[in-house]
């Protein structure tokens, strides 16, 4: 890993159908956002991240590209070379990758889409190369949300002030997005807990899970792994499917690893539990540290390797994410030419789903490369001021 | 290649003549190593521990605990011999094959089997051994956490299996009553013909010949017993001013104090000389007073392009000062300590190891104040809780000239630091390299190099010139004894014949730093080398095992985010002081980068501003007492308030902040980001739990929830009932205390407040 951060030239013309924007973060490792790394919750990191890319590629410099083949806008920094595996030479590395398909990504029917899936493969090998990935977890959101809304204490750390420098973007307006964090939280909760989201049945998320054991069994992706589950979600996704997943992984925030000590929860989480901690309380009933034994059996017995994260429930929420947009005028900079059908309109952009990659080289235990992929579209509904005028 | 080899050794008068044919050859083996180096590039990475253990023998009866001088025959019994064409042994590179299999399958050697191959060494001490893995160990983090627990406990109970049933197998920094009253078994009179020692008994050396010569070489090379002042306690009771009662005879009697000790000196250990410099200590004394400042020296001839940092602090600081101080007078206080506790990491080439070296060595201060583990020497509550600087001073070997406290007649330059002591310069990274976060201005001190090897590095060879300094600076000491075949037929002329790096070796063993570079060996297969120091030796192989790991894991992160921990020398020197001081971690702030991750780019984080505070004693109770709301008035500032704390390019800091992070002053924290490192690695979570659980202890440690074992000793010995409130500790409290230490480390007795 030099120090080298080239520059490379990445203008072009503005393209005419903005509905897809794709953008790549900086390599976390070499850059100056690499402080943000030390936020501890990956939803900050995400929020900085974007904010310093969109910064360098937008506001800096120019850095973006459409690409007709995707139909999509991608936005570059100008310092994280593609394909950088191959170019710096490494050899014994190893990929994971981590699949956030957010509430927003869902088809016509109102479920998960495997059309994402495919999506975030093909801007994952465009960014590091044709790699094979040797660890993939998919995440849900409205899984992760409610198995974590469950919890209580592990929510209380998302909202906790933002310790950040002043080296910020300062138009983040950050303390605003993550006021809105927890109501955008509860909103999927709130919405996935109608008929979609049946915490024991898991068909609404069988095309996404069959479309990720395919990248496995196409050779994209050596291990599949499944996030925040419960043992009854995960036996169910197993019994339709058929599918076994090689990993799964559960929230574990780190005083849950030390639950044995009183103290030190209490001092972490102090006064920052809203009202929560009755909630807290059942998780940690049945094992002393760590995730539910049930799950652990079920995982042992068949096999499956117990993984742990602490990333936030909701990684990137519609509110931080239309934050970020408005501060840096991504509708306005990039106009539709689309015309919609009568009665309908283009949407905002929401965000549909994120990846995190990371590039390890295992046997220096060096992370190489290591960043975020994010993709936001709009869709076309119907107009509601054509609809009706209540405003 | 040596035929027959001799076991002869030449003292350090015999081989005085032969010292600069020495140095020339050291310097030839050190270029040989560095040219056969310069394509290498390790694609593994591995390093090792070295430890250390104290046996003590108790009498339960008389309620005494003494040391025993039993570790020649106990590494006799493990079948060690004595070899001293090996003793600057390495550990091997494991088999390629042998590591693959190990790493990818998981159940590698059995941490007993493991254990049984440790290579056992000799040290100076009669009473203490080292040991070593007997392979360097591939790096990974399941074997790191699977492995090396349980690796460390198969040894000492391998090594407690040979003791006998009255003796105990300690790992203690030092002994604590060592050189008070009885402290050994089988002690004789002082002032033995080995020693030569007021205080020590001989039956304390090991009598290894060149560990006797090496004793002998800094006595004579110094020209005088290099006495070392270990300041007192002062406990309600204790007499004032301070007189040692084991001290019999009064050494400031027909001797004269000069101001001089080692390397970060400003009050820490002072020395004693004879009556002939009287009149030259009396008419420099201005000098050395200037000198002692590092930032005050005048630049020197050596570095003119080293420009010091503007607005560097000057420290208010007690003047040194031979009152109310402990004296010792034997360099086996220092090289005799026993325990210890060194990380040795393999960088893939030089400019890893140069990044390795520069970035550890602001942290080693942290690292000493989280392991202190020394608050008591001699039989005596002392005012430090670590021992470095007492070792540093033990060993000091500078002559007056060196000291300044002559002239410069026939020294090579004065000297800042003793041979043992804080790093004197970074290395910066190569000249061609991209990382542009190393400025000169870090390197702030003054510090002298031998002008003959420097040449043949820079001019003749072109190695970069702040490695030549690095390197010509080990060549202004002496060696202090040599093995027949260094000098060649019997000191007649020299023919080179070695094992390839001998010369550099000893160099390299005669100057010790808080890190240390070794250079690649084609014999071992050993790259680039960058070794920790300043750790002092933890009671449990459960806390061993925590700050191993937290080395090992900080030097990755190091290298994966490219931290930017420099400091200018004169503050980290600062720091080390600082660190020493009884109970640091909770009452020392230290001067630390506030922007690790800046100034990579070469332009950020240039200000050279520190932002200072007051005491940290009254920001850690602050912090800990009313948590919540603290917030902003703990921010304890200079004049100009929050903007210049955001601007400044170091502030002082506590090593909570240091290590878990301060959003008051923007520092991110250490753990922090090594917690953020850990999920790209993908550990299972078995795994991950043990891991974190060693971290906790660092992190506890460090914000003070747990207390340090100095601390621990402190504590004990104050709230002992024989204790009478006068610094002493007597037989009967060292009985005490060691005897609940071993129930400790052996998991019989709980003791929360230093585990958790």
């Amino acid at each position: 890993m030099g120090m080298t951060r080239r520059r490379q030239v990445i203008t072009e013309k503005v393209p005419t159908t903005p509905r897809k924007v794709v953008v790549y973060t900086d390599n976390l490792m070499t850059s100056n956002s690499a402080r943000n790394s030390t936020a501890k919750d990956s939803c900050k990191e995400l929020a900085h991240s974007l904010a310093d890319t969109l910064n360098t590629a937008l506001v800096v410099s120019t850095s973006f590209r459409f690409d007709p083949d995707l139909n999509m806008l991608e936005i570059l920094d100008p310092y994280n070379p593609r394909n950088n595996i191959e170019v710096k030479g490494f050899t014994n590395y190893q990929v994971s990758a981590k699949l956030f398909i957010l509430s927003a990504a869902v088809d016509k029917s109102n479920r998960p889409s495997p059309l994402y899936v495919k999506q975030a493969l093909a801007c994952v090998k465009k960014q590091l190369g044709p790699v094979k990935i040797d660890e993939l977890f998919v995440s849900f959101a409205d899984i992760s949300a409610r198995s974590n809304g469950n919890r209580g204490g592990s929510m209380a750390s998302t909202q906790k002030p933002r310790n950040r420098g002043k080296h910020l973007h300062r138009s983040m307006g950050n303390r605003r997005a993550h006021s809105l964090l927890a109501r955008e939280t509860s909103r999927i909760i709130h919405e996935s807990s109608s008929e979609e989201y049946d915490e024991k049945n898991m068909s609404r998320y069988l095309k996404v899970w069959k479309m990720i054991n395919k990248l496995k069994t196409d050779g994209d992706a050596a291990k599949i792994g499944i996030c925040d589950l419960s043992k009854h979600q995960l036996e169910d996704l197993c019994e339709i499917t058929g599918i076994v997943p090689d990993m799964v992984q559960v929230r574990m925030d780190e005083e849950q690893f030390l639950l044995d000590d009183d103290d030190d929860k209490q001092d972490t989480n102090g006064s920052e539990i809203h009202g929560q901690s009755g909630a807290g309380s059942d998780y940690s009933g049945d094992s002393s540290s760590g995730p539910d034994s049930d799950l652990r059996r079920f995982a042992q017995t068949h096999g499956i390797s117990m993984r742990t994260h602490s990333d936030s429930p909701d990684i990137l929420s519609n509110a931080t994410f239309q934050t970020l947009a408005a501060d840096f005028r991504i509708n306005e900079r990039f106009p539709t030419t689309e015309v919609p059908p009568e009665g309908y309109m283009i949407d905002l952009m929401r965000p549909r789903w994120v990846v995190n990659y990371s590039v390890a080289l295992r046997n220096r235990g060096l992370i190489a490369n290591r960043g975020y992929i994010i993709m936001a579209s709009s869709d076309c509904v119907l107009d509601p001021n054509r609809v009706s005028h209540c405003g | 290649m040596d035929g027959p080899q001799s076991k002869q050794l030449y003292s350090w008068k015999e081989i005085l003549p032969h010292m600069e044919e020495i140095r020339a050859e050291a310097t030839n083996q050190f270029i040989a190593a560095w040219k056969s180096a310069r394509s290498r590039h390790a694609s593994d990475f591995m390093w090792h521990e070295t430890m250390g253990y104290v046996i003590v023998k108790r009498d339960d009866a008389a309620r005494r605990i003494v040391l025993s001088p039993r570790m020649p025959e106990i590494l006799k019994e493990m079948g060690y011999a004595f070899d001293p064409g090996t003793f600057c042994s390495h550990p091997d590179i494991p088999d390629k094959q042998d590591s693959r299999s190990n790493s990818s399958g998981g159940t590698a050697m059995a941490p007993v089997d493991d254990a049984a191959k440790t290579c056992w060494r000799p040290a100076h001490a009669r009473f203490a051994l080292r040991c070593e893995p007997p392979y360097l160990r591939s790096f990974s983090l399941v074997r790191l956490t699977r492995e090396l627990q349980p690796c460390l406990q198969a040894r000492r109970s391998l090594l407690k299996s040979k003791l006998r049933p009255d003796e105990m197998l300690l790992s203690i920094n030092q002994f604590p009553l060592l050189g008070a009253g009885t402290y050994i078994d089988g002690q004789n009179s002082p002032n033995g013909p080995l020693l030569g020692s007021q205080m020590l008994s001989d039956v304390c050396l090991n009598p290894i010949p060149s560990f006797t010569l090496e004793i002998d070489g800094i006595n004579e090379r110094r020209g005088a017993v290099p006495y070392t002042a270990v300041p007192v306690f002062r406990d309600t009771n204790t007499l004032w001013p301070f007189t040692d009662k084991h001290q019999s005879t009064d050494p400031f009697k027909g001797g004269v104090l000069v101001k001089c000790d080692s390397g970060s000196d400003r009050d820490s250990a002072c020395s004693i000389d004879n009556q002939a410099t009287t009149a030259a200590a009396t008419s420099i004394a201005a000098d050395i007073d200037a000198s002692r400042l590092p930032w005050s020296a005048p630049y020197s001839e050596s570095q003119p392009d080293m420009q010091m940092a503007p607005n560097l602090p000057r420290q208010p600081s007690d003047p040194p000062s031979n009152k109310n101080c402990l004296l010792l007078d034997s360099p086996l206080f220092g090289i005799g300590n026993g325990g210890v506790l060194r990380i040795t990491l393999c960088a893939a080439d030089l400019n890893e190891a140069r990044l390795l070296h520069d970035q550890l060595a602001p942290i080693s201060a942290i690292m000493a104040a989280l392991t202190a583990a020394t608050p008591i020497v001699k039989g005596y509550l002392v005012d430090r809780d670590c021992y470095w600087d007492v070792q540093c001073g033990t060993v000091d070997d500078r002559t007056l000239q060196e000291r300044g406290i002559v002239p410069l007649t026939t020294a090579k330059g004065r000297l800042q630091k003793s041979r043992y002591g804080s790093i004197d310069m970074y290395l910066g990274p190569e000249d061609a390299s991209m990382d542009l976060a190393f400025r000169s201005q870090y390197n702030d001190c003054t510090f002298t190099y031998d002008e003959e090897s420097h040449q043949m590095m820079h001019n003749a060879v072109g190695i970069d010139e702040r490695l030549s300094f690095h390197v010509s600076r080990l060549f202004v000491r002496d060696i202090h004894y040599a093995p027949e075949r260094m000098l060649g037929n019997k000191g007649k002329g020299l023919s080179v014949r070695s094992d390839g790096q001998e010369h550099f070796k000893r160099f390299l063993g005669c100057s010790r730093q808080n890190v240390c570079l070794y250079p690649p060996n084609k014999n071992t297969g050993s790259g680039w080398e960058v070794a920790v120091m300043s750790l002092e030796v933890q009671l449990t192989d459960a806390e061993n095992a925590a700050f191993i790991t937290f080395i090992v894991l900080l030097s990755r992160v190091i290298i994966s985010y490219r931290l930017n921990l420099y400091l200018p020398i004169s503050l980290m020197d600062e720091n080390m002081a600082r660190a020493q001081k009884p109970n640091a971690v909770r009452e020392q702030l230290f001067y630390f980068r506030r922007d690790l991750f800046g100034g990579r780019d070469g332009k950020s984080n240039g200000s050279g501003r520190i932002s200072k505070r007051k005491n940290a004693a009254s920001s850690w109770h602050t912090v800990h007492h009313a948590h919540a709301s603290a917030g902003s008035e703990r921010g304890v500032f200079g004049p100009r308030g929050k903007g210049l704390r955001e601007n400044a390019e170091y502030v002082e800091l506590t090593i909570d902040e240091i290590i878990n992070g301060s959003t008051t002053y923007c520092v991110s924290g250490i753990m922090n980001i090594i917690l953020n490192y850990l999920p790209s690695m993908r550990l299972e979570f078995e795994d991950e739990q043990v891991l974190r659980r060693q971290l906790l202890l660092v992190k506890r440690r460090a914000s003070g929830k747990l207390c340090t074992l100095a601390a621990w000793m402190r504590n004990f010995v104050q709230n002992h009932p024989e204790y009478h409130h006068n610094s002493e500790v007597s037989q009967s409290i060292n009985y005490d205390m060691l005897r609940t230490m071993n129930d400790i480390e052996e998991g019989k007795t709980a003791a929360p407040e230093l585990l958790g």
